[in-house]
């Protein structure tokens, strides 16, 4: 162990390792041979208690561990079986219940890393002997640890005031905590702004029938403008973030140029989604003036043709444009646009009931509640539903031919139309990828900002939040459940005031680090910087870790030549001892 | 049975139809069948073939879903997988890139070899091969040349001759598999397996 001074200390531990095999019910028995590593590990040095369970996750058995440890036969645990990213907080907690501090467990994955993807008996085996052995090696260095406590500033930064970011602020603002609400555009609201109407329950997106740009009566918008709590930058993007969890310094910068420092403890981001450019597909002939989006549609007077301002006679909407297609990059369903159009579709057809409205859908995605009753309503009324995706729109006049397959026929329809309307989904919008690189967020495949499973979250790492479209498409009422969700969340954050960071921290050695700053550019957290100071006369150089940056994920000490940096938890002669007992068993 | 223990989601009744839950794999190794799996039967490669425009008993689509049922005889021994015209459109408007045209050659390729080759194959290979020309010349047309005061101009399949031989092509025809019954068909999915 390097202790102050940087010279290594040979420690000779005397510890009790109590290791507890679970085989997930049995299905480990498949794969891999219990009884052998059992008795295996039974000979190891400081190994005092090994037991076999069928289901570790059950009170009872759990409680046995807990005995243990409260009889002092054991003082460090490793359990082997299941994945650390579940199950790892929840046998921490088993621990501290006990009374023994939760760094002193280890886990050991046997499941996901061996069992679940071996077939071979013999060698998934001794993979598993391997993989215990290593953690019984780390297990018997590691050191009880605790976390620093930190203050949380007690009010958010919403980034992105379409409707789930204003909702956020709302909900934060009614628990008593101050968010700046920071938006690109002119006004709030986003693409739910323009809608005049939102289907099924045939509201408007914020509230009424008319023209929403110019009404300020909207009961969000009022209570919005009035409320202390909230405070509105429109005009204004964010340009930088600087800082950790509970104290994030971020620099607002408007269109006229000025700049706003911002001091908040979190960060929710509800920058939303944009609309596919239909214009990517060229089969559908966007350029003709006569073919639309659903959201130009709204717009249109009276549902009139563009080029004439006739009433149309025919009209054909083409639902998933840009959606569920790997070739336009976008593989999703965007969820909302069947409702939308078949909205649409009724609104044409009541107001012109000799109009022929024809629906072209691959599957009709009735997913919302009260979404299939409205449908069926639509086909009462006389909606044609033709199933198979349009293949091309071509103008032959002053008309437009849709040409698609009718599936259940079996026959090629060529369909002379005077208005079609293109039902088009939803993409990550520009900036997402710069933002989640400014946050340290994970991007998935399609660049949307990546969903983590709310089942699993319980330790904060860093404060930030997500909400609506930028998760991926979806319609108003779930992207407000989300701003919700998120609200909730940052508010109990909020409301803490303080938390304990978790010790998994990089530490600095004073006397090893010459300053060389190699560590500093691969920190992907900005967690380092390089510092002088006067020691004993003379200047020396070393590195400053801030320890809200810093996430332990250890680049800095894998890249350090001279051991002047390391993550406790996860200390060099921890690693050695792990390789050197996985080389042991092999 | 290999067949009922790789794909149990197939609620067909398999005994009246004959299907072959492994066919799907059989083409997904064949080259250009590899993205079969993909299709989402949305019928964008029938709404666009200009074969299905005049002949709406050659649908792509249908095909798709014929050989991901795993009707295997009743695909490779039917006729219209040769109706394909190969101008690519399909491959060119397939929202998810099945490359439908390649998957029709896959197809193709792997019913020539099971004994269902293209009508007239054989004729049409011989033709190739010894003449270097779909249509052979004869007197008739160095006659007509010569009218028009053109140099006559003789057949010299020598080079022609050698490709045809080193594709291959008369080998696969000539120990072409006997045409698939059921047993074949279960047989092969089991040798490939």
């Amino acid at each position: 162990m390097l202790n102050d001074k940087g010279v290594e200390e040979e420690i000779k531990p005397d510890v009790k390792i109590g290791v507890y095999v679970c085989s997930c019910n049995g299905s480990f028995e498949k794969s891999i041979d219990i009884e052998p590593i059992i008795d295996h590990v039974r000979n190891f040095p400081d190994v005092v208690k090994v037991e076999h369970y069928k289901h570790l996750c059950e009170e009872e058995e759990l409680e046995q561990i807990k005995e243990d440890i409260k009889n002092e036969i054991v003082d460090r645990v490793v359990v082997a079986g299941c994945t650390p990213s579940t199950h790892e907080d929840i046998m921490g907690n088993i621990l501290e219940e006990a009374g023994l501090n939760r760094y002193l467990y280890e886990h050991a994955n046997i499941r996901e890393q061996c069992s679940w993807v071996h077939s071979d008996m013999d060698a998934a085996t001794e993979k598993a002997m391997s993989i215990i052995a290593m953690a019984i090696a780390k297990s018997r260095l590691s050191e009880p640890l605790i976390g620093t406590e930190i203050e949380i500033k007690p009010n958010a930064l919403v980034i992105g005031g379409g409707i789930a970011g204003m909702q956020v602020s709302l909900d934060l603002a009614q628990n008593g905590f101050k968010s700046y609400l920071v938006e690109r555009e002119p006004e709030l609201g986003g693409r739910t702004y323009g809608l005049n109407t939102t289907y099924p329950t045939s509201n408007c997106g914020i509230c009424c029938m008319h023209d929403c740009k110019n009404c300020k009566l909207t009961p969000k918008i009022e209570e919005f403008y009035n409320n202390p709590n909230i405070e509105v930058l429109t005009n204004s993007e964010v340009s930088k973030i600087d800082g950790h969890i509970g104290n994030y310094a971020a620099e607002v910068r408007n269109k006229i140029g000025d700049l706003k420092k911002l001091y908040v403890g979190t960060i929710i981001i509800s920058t939303g989604s944009k609309t596919f450019d239909p214009n990517k597909l060229p089969e559908y002939g966007y350029e003709n003036e006569d073919v639309v989006t659903i959201l130009e549609l709204e717009k249109l007077h009276n549902f009139r043709r563009p080029s004439d301002g006739k009433v149309p006679e025919t009209v054909n909407f083409i639902l998933c444009v840009g959606s569920r297609s790997e070739k336009s990059g976008n593989p999703h369903c965007s969820l909302v646009c069947c409702n939308f159009a078949i909205g649409q579709a009724r609104e044409i057809k009541e107001l012109y009931p000799n109009t022929n409205v024809y629906v072209h859908y691959m599957d009709i995605r009735a997913a919302y509640q009260g979404f299939e009753e409205f449908y069926a309503e639509a086909r009462d009324m006389g909606i044609n539903f033709v199933r198979g995706r349009v293949a091309k729109v071509e103008k032959i006049g002053d008309k437009l031919m849709v040409r698609a397959k009718d599936m259940d026929m079996g026959i090629l329809l060529k369909i002379k139309s005077d208005l079609v309307v293109l039902a088009v989904g939803q993409e990550p919008v520009e900036g997402t990828g710069q933002l989640a690189k400014m946050l340290n967020q994970e991007l998935d495949i399609e660049g949307f900002i990546k969903n983590i499973n709310p089942q699993y979250r319980s330790f904060e790492d860093n404060g930030i939040y997500s909400a609506g479209c930028v998760l991926g498409p979806k319609g108003i009422r779930h992207s407000i459940e989300d701003a919700k969700n998120a609200a909730m969340n940052a508010g109990n954050l909020l409301r803490k005031g303080r938390i304990r960071l978790s010790p998994i921290k990089s530490r600095v050695v004073d006397a090893n680090c010459d300053g060389c700053a190699y560590c500093i550019d691969p920190c992907l957290y900005n967690a380092l910087t390089l510092i002088e100071y006067n020691r004993s006369g003379a200047i020396k150089k070393t590195v400053e870790r801030n320890e809200g940056k810093c996430r332990g994920c250890g680049v800095c000490a894998a890249t350090c030549p001279k051991k002047g940096i390391y993550v406790s938890h996860y200390r060099p002669e921890q690693i050695s001892a792990m390789i050197d007992a996985a080389l042991e068993v092999a | 049975m290999t067949r009922e223990s790789q794909d149990q989601s197939n609620t067909y009744d398999d005994e009246v139809l004959n299907l072959d839950p492994n066919f799907k794999y059989e083409i997904t190794k064949q080259t250009g069948g590899e993205k079969l799996l993909r299709c989402l039967q949305c019928g964008t490669c029938a709404g666009i073939c200009p074969v299905f425009e005049v002949d709406e008993r050659y649908d792509p689509q249908k095909i798709i879903k014929m050989a991901l049922n795993g009707m295997r005889k009743e695909l490779l021994s039917s006729e219209l997988i040769w109706m394909c015209s190969t101008c690519y459109a399909c491959n060119e408007y397939c929202p998810q890139d099945v490359m439908v045209a390649d998957l029709m050659c896959a197809i193709q390729n792997i019913a020539t070899r099971y004994g269902y080759p293209a009508p007239a194959l054989e004729d049409k290979i011989q033709i190739l091969k010894y003449h270097a020309r779909t249509l052979p010349l004869d007197n008739f047309d160095n006659k007509k040349r010569l009218k028009l005061k053109l140099p006559s101009i003789e057949e010299k399949p020598q080079d022609i001759t050698q490709i045809i031989e080193n594709t291959g092509i008369e080998r696969i025809l000539e120990n072409a598999l006997t045409p698939v019954t059921n047993e074949i068909a279960g047989a092969v999915s089991e040798d490939r397996r």
